[in-house]
């Protein structure tokens, strides 16, 4: 089919056009490679990582509770680095207006004020790892839960295909939350908190194995007692703290314990 | 003829303008008089958790995050009054009715069509109805429409800067919404064609091939990105987990089922949306009394999309113009998308398609009026159709049809099934 354009103008511009320079045209291209290597960059400074005083020994710093290991990355100022827990629970628990860190009245005028005092003045043992999400400490979540205890929570659960392998992916409104039963293998330092309840179980011991031998690459070590959860008993939280005291006394001087100031 | 062409002519800016002034009107009439609507409410928390927390939650969070920049923007400007929510919505949609016409008269040469095309949009009652809140649905048409005239202007004028601003323009477009990348396909394509068809006596200048692929790729795709800069700032993220939140947002936006089980008792299906009348309703509570707000397809405009579809296409094969299958092109792989596809997609998407169709509707009147001896007459008896139904419809859309006895019942129309049951039977 001949088409032609009709008047009102198409196409003139192509016939009396002076040619575009080389620099012109490659303007564009330079200008998304300059925004493409920014928003790399940018994201990267904004990653805190913690310098490790010698990079030979393993420092675990011991907290007592949950509320405390929050408090203790917050002086820390960590911000915006994946963070590995090992436990065996999620401590995800949103607050009931959880869907955004602002609230709108919703009578004019409109204000919008900052829900994050009020979500850090509640950290608990139950959303601890959910405030560090909306608090941007945390960009990303895995957590490592002992083999058995992933089978019975996550096995009948037909939303997750992957589970049988030992995965469940899922993410809060874009931000990943990977559970795991095994160590997951990092290319980043990761901020690793161990939890009583998994040093308790019987994979607790392998879990610190993988830690001196340097499988999980980690800046910020704690290990959390977790006196403020319910479920961990006295017991297991005796257990754990006794396994890694013995851990890193049988370490010939990598590993060592320390306690929050 | 009754309606003088001369002018029409003449006075093409001066109507134009009257046009887009009865727009704003109508988008801004009566807002004061009710609250906010959870959705605007909900907008507003989630632009500023985005812009101050990078967040990319909080509502509707499946789609891009350019609503979440320019509420933002607007309430630290105005306030949280009426026009800090709602200025920005206000202004896009009586600008993309300007545009509208401006569009219209670049491909169509005619200011008649214009001037119809232009008048259907600012009575649309969908678009009226997401042109008083402060969610993205009304980003679509403006910046897909300000994209198209700018990318016509340098057709006409040669002007390369025009095409770099287009490409802007649909930059954002796809930052509110990514329904703009089939009407920013069908415009790149259109214009490589253009180019070889009229450069076809001479040799192809293949750096202006290249710098007009590059403004309507690359450069919306760095504008688009640079909207995700709150995100990547506060949160530490990088380009790879860009990527990977796009993928969570597509799997979000390709099964979404609305975030209220109630949204989904609402007209769903794109097929239908130019064979019968469909409609939005939603609610906010005035003290202890709901008011009811309901947005229906207008029948007398969207209904004849389809007719008008086959006029203009007859038209373009026997007069051989490439303009009109642009608009064709425009219209048909903006609304095929969505007619394909599973989950439900409600009335308020057709805000990216109803701009094409209009163009069609309008054109199809010029023909229409040009081929018959008292087409004007008929024509001046559409518009005034189209005025009268849109009286109705426009107090629907305002909240003021519920306690209307004539317009409750439509309004009842709407009522969740599950509130229906337990109404007591009269």
């Amino acid at each position: 089919m001949n088409m032609k354009p009709e008047s009102g103008a198409q196409g003139n511009c192509f016939l009396a056009r002076k040619p575009l320079a080389i620099v012109s045209l490659l303007a564009i291209p330079l200008f998304f490679l300059s925004t493409l290597f920014f928003m790399q960059t940018i994201g990267f400074q904004t990653r805190t990582f913690i310098p490790m005083k010698d990079r030979k020994i393993i420092e675990i710093t011991v907290i007592r509770s949950n509320p405390e290991l929050y408090r203790y990355w917050k002086r820390l100022g960590i911000k915006g680095r994946i963070m590995a827990h090992a436990g065996r629970y999620l401590h995800y628990v949103s607050e009931k207006d959880g869907t955004s860190g602002y609230r709108a009245t919703s009578t004019y005028p409109v204000t919008v004020h900052s829900l994050k005092e009020k979500f850090e003045s509640n950290v608990n043992y139950t959303n601890f790892l959910w405030v560090a999400v909306q608090a941007n400490i945390a960009r990303s979540l895995f957590i490592l839960m002992p083999p058995d205890f992933f089978s019975s929570r996550f096995n009948s659960d037909a939303d997750y295909p992957e589970r049988r392998q030992g995965i469940v992916r899922d993410h809060d409104f874009g931000t990943p939350r990977i559970i795991l039963n095994t160590v997951p293998a990092l290319k980043e330092q990761v901020v690793l908190n161990i939890d009583a309840s998994y040093l308790s179980s019987p994979n607790g011991r392998d879990l610190l194995d993988k830690l001196a031998g340097n499988v999980l690459n980690a800046d910020v070590i704690t290990f959390c007692l977790s006196e403020d959860n319910p479920d961990v008993t006295e017991v297991e939280r005796l257990q754990a703290m006794q396994l890694l005291e013995s851990f890193a006394a049988a370490s010939k001087g990598k590993i060592r314990l320390s306690k929050n100031s | 003829m009754i309606i003088s062409k001369k002018i029409v002519e003449n006075k093409y800016h001066l109507l134009l303008t009257l046009i887009v002034l009865c727009a704003f009107a109508l988008r801004v009439a009566w807002l004061a008089d009710v609250p906010p609507n959870s959705d605007s409410v909900e907008s507003a928390a989630t632009a500023f958790d985005y812009m101050l927390n990078g967040k990319a939650g909080g509502t509707m969070w499946h789609h891009p995050k350019l609503r979440n920049m320019v509420l933002y923007a607007s309430i630290n400007t105005f306030g949280g009054t009426l026009w800090g929510l709602y200025l920005p919505c206000m202004v896009m949609g009586s600008l993309a009715v300007a545009l509208l016409g401006l569009v219209i008269k670049r491909l169509t040469d005619s200011s008649l069509a214009a001037l119809v095309g232009a008048l259907l949009l600012a009575l649309d009652s969908v678009h009226i109805n997401f042109s008083r809140q402060a969610i993205q649905e009304v980003y679509m048409p403006f910046f897909t429409l300000l994209g198209l005239w700018l990318v016509l202007l340098y057709c006409d004028k040669g002007r390369r800067r025009c095409l770099i601003i287009a490409g802007c323009s649909f930059g954002l477009g796809l930052a509110g919404k990514w329904y703009v990348l089939f009407p920013l396909v069908v415009t790149l394509v259109y214009l490589l064609w253009l180019y070889w068809i009229t450069c076809e006596q001479r040799k192809p200048e293949y750096r202006e091939i290249i710098f007009i692929c590059f403004s309507l790729t690359l450069l919306p795709l760095s504008v688009y990105l640079l909207t995700y800069l709150p995100w990547i700032l506060h949160g530490g993220y990088g380009l790879s987990e860009l990527i990977e939140l796009h993928r969570l947002m597509l799997a979000e936006s390709t099964t979404h089922q609305g975030f209220n089980p109630l949204i989904t008792e609402n007209d769903t299906k794109p097929l239908l949306w130019f064979i019968r009348p469909a409609g939005f309703a939603e609610f906010v509570m005035q003290g202890n009394r709901p008011v009811i707000f309901v947005a229906v397809t207008n029948p007398i405009v969207w209904s004849a999309t389809f007719p008008a579809l086959f006029v203009v296409a007859h038209e373009a094969f026997k007069k051989r113009n490439m303009q009109l299958c642009f608009i064709i092109a425009l219209f048909v792989f903006s609304y095929l998308p969505l007619v394909s596809v599973q989950r439900p997609i409600w009335v308020h998407t057709a805000l990216a398609v109803i701009p094409f169709a209009f163009m069609l509707v309008a054109y199809s009147m010029v023909i229409f009026i040009e081929k018959y001896r008292r087409g004007s007459l008929w024509l001046l008896v559409y518009a005034a159709a189209v005025l009268l139904t849109s009286v109705p419809l426009y107090m629907l859309v305002i909240g003021k049809g519920y306690n209307n006895s004539l317009l409750h019942p439509i309004a009842e129309l709407f009522r969740p099934a599950v509130e229906r049951q337990r109404m007591p039977q009269s």
